[in-house]
């Protein structure tokens, strides 16, 4: 198996040679499958041309095997996907899902495709914004999106005052040949997108085979055609490792590293719905990742180690706590940890 | 008036409001005045300038209406846009007259007085009573409009000086005070200084009089300056009936794009700007204006902006009576080099297509979006405060790429929270040490307990360009730090002052942003 891997890596190396920062991605993903320090990186050679199935099929493998499994491949990455964030102090999660998603699909899209191919699939990314869903949870900051690694000259950013605006430019983004996506972010408690409005956006996305993202603040699941609905909100973040990938490697007590996710499949047409999972980017790696492998596996780069502080040990057992009131929206933030708490 | 009495209230000669006086008043030298008045004013002996109590001692029935001399420049200026149907080189000259730079235009309308008398008759329908005078000089046609007996004046070149003559000295535009001291000398028309040596004259009464008149005699050029820029390519279509339809005003926008088109490859530009004039037959002028973000010549696609545009204006674009002259200038060009196409599908990925999308947004919503421009990118800047490292610009400014420049060096190296809050929002900390993170914090009334927290990260403030002794805000440095509390939430936060002796008394705290 070895050898015959080896041959595919030359070959591809051969192919992409014009590419330097390609190659180098690409014999990095082949030498931790040989070493199976990926996870959910099958240690097969059909693995990339299983991903390669999934990204040309438009789905969206994230790398957390569970979830991938509940939504048959992935994310779909054609058509309209609904993402929820419980309150507008959430958004943070759940617009920072979205770039992370993103700057995967763009690392899976340079892995496995060639050049020719991957000129229409990675176009600029349309972040349309209503006004109200900027002043209530801050507008979209590039640099932290550079963060998680989606580069800030694919964004176009638009904002608008009135829904139908907002659904106006979406509509027409989803027609247009050469996006690489579109994310709306919609502040409306009442009076969001109807059922038949969704059914034009998504029609018009699945047709396009642009992904369109709606992401909504602080209101309860409206009827929409979407095939996958998420709701997306924070978790506790992992901690830092010190000298990840040397012989000195140990974890950051204290410190804030890989963020977490807890993303609950509200609706998946393609499979079970209810399920609840924890995930973790590795902004480095460009994949989601379990938390209980987190220290072993999956190494923070060395530019982005810092020290905690000393006073800021976790001393608080119960922090899967429900909380208190929220002022600026209905509470439902702890439902998935809830779950997840019965389940063990 | 015109809301009063109807937009042609002036076309009633016998209609009762003619024949009573009508007066606009104004607070002047510490008293109201007249500024303007109606013509049945003159039968009873008031003037501009003359006291309100007085011509209210004169007429006591007199009908007063407060000068607004804002809604008068709006009205000028309204009337100077109308203009432009007859010239591009409009100028205005306040507060009630316009200039018309008719050079090369005339024989379009048939020569001078085919001209003014059309000017005059639209004029006239609008409710506008108006004197017109051509001449070959600014100075003198200003002196016929405005002084002249007759509406209409034409004023052969080289006749300037016998026609001015006879005009009183207020007909060179002269100040109040050379009038006065001209008159004690007993100058009182421009024939008297003509006949005056321009010595002595100029000796007591400045350069101005001489300069006057040799601009109203052409020995002296005068600049007028044009409202407008003077668009390189334009094209427009006079109708005999008024068009009001939007798809009759879309086929002729089509076809004026049509008749740009070979002008365009002929200089191998494209449009980066255009406008397209409506002119409505009651006077109203619309103007609606779209940007490119690629040189553009293509006919269909410049419709397609236009009707995005025309769809934002919404209700407010009011076809009225109907059209009778569109235009369409080219305002802004820039190169543009025929493709060679071939059989291949289009090889620019769609970038093309991205481009007009992107204009089609602006267009629509130029004029509802939250901001001044609608589609904006990320571009990065030299600072280190966040909230001025990154702006947000126009998507026809190209975005610094980041290794030609060298803002990358400014790029932070701490992790940068995904959404920002343009205006850092204040919270209540509670923090075990003064110059220690936070333990707990409420922000918009909910109480959040952290358990992890990085940082400081001291930010000081930029204090080039800034006053730091006026204690402005953007002086004091920042420490950040980045919390997590017990749900996961990643915060943002931030210290602004120092303790200490030399810091301020007592530092505050504010969330900037969230983290994903």
């Amino acid at each position: 198996m070895a050898s015959q891997l080896s041959v595919a890596v030359n070959r591809k190396a051969v192919a992409c040679n014009r590419d330097r920062t390609k190659t180098l991605r690409l014999l990095r993903y082949q030498m931790r499958a040989l070493t199976g320090q990926v996870e959910g990186f099958e240690d097969d050679v059909t693995y990339l041309e299983k991903r390669r199935q999934n990204v040309l099929d438009g789905r969206l493998p994230l790398g957390h095997e569970d979830f991938d499994h509940d939504l048959q491949g992935g994310i779909p990455w054609r058509g309209l996907t609904e993402i929820y964030a419980p309150a507008a102090r959430d958004m943070g999660s759940a617009y920072g899902f979205v770039c992370a998603l993103f700057a995967r699909h763009a690392i899976l899209v340079h892995a496995t495709l060639d050049d020719e191919a991957t000129k229409g699939t990675l176009g600029p990314i349309l972040l349309v914004s209503q006004q109200h869903a900027l002043g209530e949870a801050g507008r979209p900051y590039g640099r932290g999106m550079e963060g998680l690694g989606l580069p800030s000259d694919r964004l176009h950013f638009v904002s608008v005052n009135k829904l139908t605006d907002a659904l106006w430019v979406c509509e027409e983004a989803a027609t247009t040949r050469g996006l690489g996506g579109i994310v709306l972010d919609l502040r409306a408690p009442k009076g969001g997108p109807n059922l038949h409005e969704t059914r034009r956006l998504h029609m018009r996305a699945m047709n396009a085979g642009v992904p369109l993202f709606l992401l909504r603040q602080g209101v309860d699941a409206l009827a929409s055609v979407a095939p996958v609905r998420l709701d997306v909100s924070p978790a506790p973040s992992c901690e830092a490792t010190l000298f990840a990938g040397s012989s000195f490697e140990q974890p950051c007590p204290g410190s804030i590293g890989p963020l977490g996710l807890a993303v609950s499949i509200l609706k998946n047409k393609a499979g079970p719905a209810g399920n609840s999972f924890i995930l973790h980017w590795n902004s480095h790696e460009c994949i989601f990742f379990k938390a209980a492998s987190a220290s072993r596996k999956v190494g923070a780069s060395p530019s982005i180690v810092r020290t905690a502080h000393a006073g800021s040990k976790s001393r608080h057992p119960d922090r899967f706590d429900s909380f208190a009131l929220s002022g600026d929206g209905p509470h439902h933030a702890s439902a998935p940890r809830r779950v997840m708490a019965q389940r063990g | 008036m015109r809301q009063r009495h109807g937009g042609s209230w002036r076309k009633e000669v016998e209609a009762p409001w003619r024949q009573k006086p009508l007066v606009h008043a104004h607070k002047s030298k510490n008293a109201m005045r007249l500024a303007h008045l109606n013509e049945a004013c003159l039968k009873w002996g008031l003037r501009a300038g003359q006291g309100l109590a007085d011509a209210k001692a004169i007429y006591p029935g007199l009908d007063i209406v407060p000068a607004d001399e804002e809604a008068d420049h709006r009205f000028l200026t309204a009337v100077a846009d109308w203009c432009d149907r007859y010239t591009p080189l409009v100028a205005l000259d306040a507060p009630d007259g316009v200039f018309l730079d008719v050079t090369g235009c005339l024989h379009l309308f048939g020569g001078e007085e085919a001209l003014l008398s059309d000017l005059l008759m639209r004029l006239f329908h609008q409710g506008i009573a108006a004197h017109a005078a051509i001449a070959a000089t600014p100075g003198t046609a200003w002196a016929a409009a405005h002084h002249g007996s007759a509406p209409l004046t034409c004023i052969k070149a080289g006749a300037e000086a016998s026609f001015l003559r006879p005009f009183k000295l207020p007909a060179l535009r002269l100040e109040s005070d050379t009038l006065a001291g001209l008159s004690k000398v007993g100058l009182k028309t421009v024939g008297d200084i003509m006949d005056t040596p321009r010595a002595s004259l100029t000796r007591r009464f400045g350069r101005q009089p001489l300069m006057r008149l040799d601009q109203a005699l052409g020995a002296l050029d005068e600049a007028l300056s044009p409202r407008l820029p003077v668009p390189e390519f334009s094209a427009e279509r006079r109708f005999a009936e008024p068009i009001g339809l939007i798809n009759d005003i879309e086929r002729v926008l089509y076809s004026l794009a049509h008749t740009l088109k070979p002008q365009l490859e002929a200089h191998g530009a494209g449009a980066r700007a255009l406008e397209f004039g409506l002119f409505r037959v009651d006077g109203l002028v619309t103007r609606l204006a779209v940007g490119t973000s690629c040189p553009l010549r293509d006919p269909d696609t410049i419709v397609k902006l236009f009707r995005e545009r025309i769809k934002s204006v919404g209700d407010d674009f009011d076809a009225g009576y109907g059209f009778d002259l569109l235009r369409l200038n080219i305002v802004a060009w820039d190169h543009l080099e025929t493709p060679q196409s071939d059989f291949d599908a289009d090889q620019s990925g769609g970038a093309h297509d991205i481009n007009i999308l992107m204009d089609r947004i602006a267009a629509r919503l130029g004029l509802q979006a939250a901001a001044a421009v609608p589609v904006r990118r990320f571009s990065p800047q030299e600072s280190h405060v966040p909230e001025y490292a990154e702006c947000l610009s126009s998507q026809h400014v190209p975005v610094k790429k980041a290794v030609e420049h060298d803002h990358y060096a400014h790029a932070p190296k701490a992790l940068r929270p995904v959404r920002l809050f343009s205006t850092p929002e204040p919270v209540e900390v509670v923090a075990q040490v003064p110059e220690g993170p936070p333990m707990r914090l409420r922000w918009r009334r909910v109480l959040y307990t952290i358990l992890k927290a990085e940082g400081p990260e001291r930010i000081t403030g930029e204090w080039w360009g800034h006053d730091v002794s006026d204690g402005d805000a953007r002086c004091l440095p920042r420490d950040y730090y980045q919390v997590e509390d017990q749900e996961g939430r990643r915060l943002w936060l931030f210290r602004e002052g120092l303790y200490g002796p030399r810091g301020i008394s007592n530092p505050r705290w504010f969330i900037h942003g969230l983290f994903a």
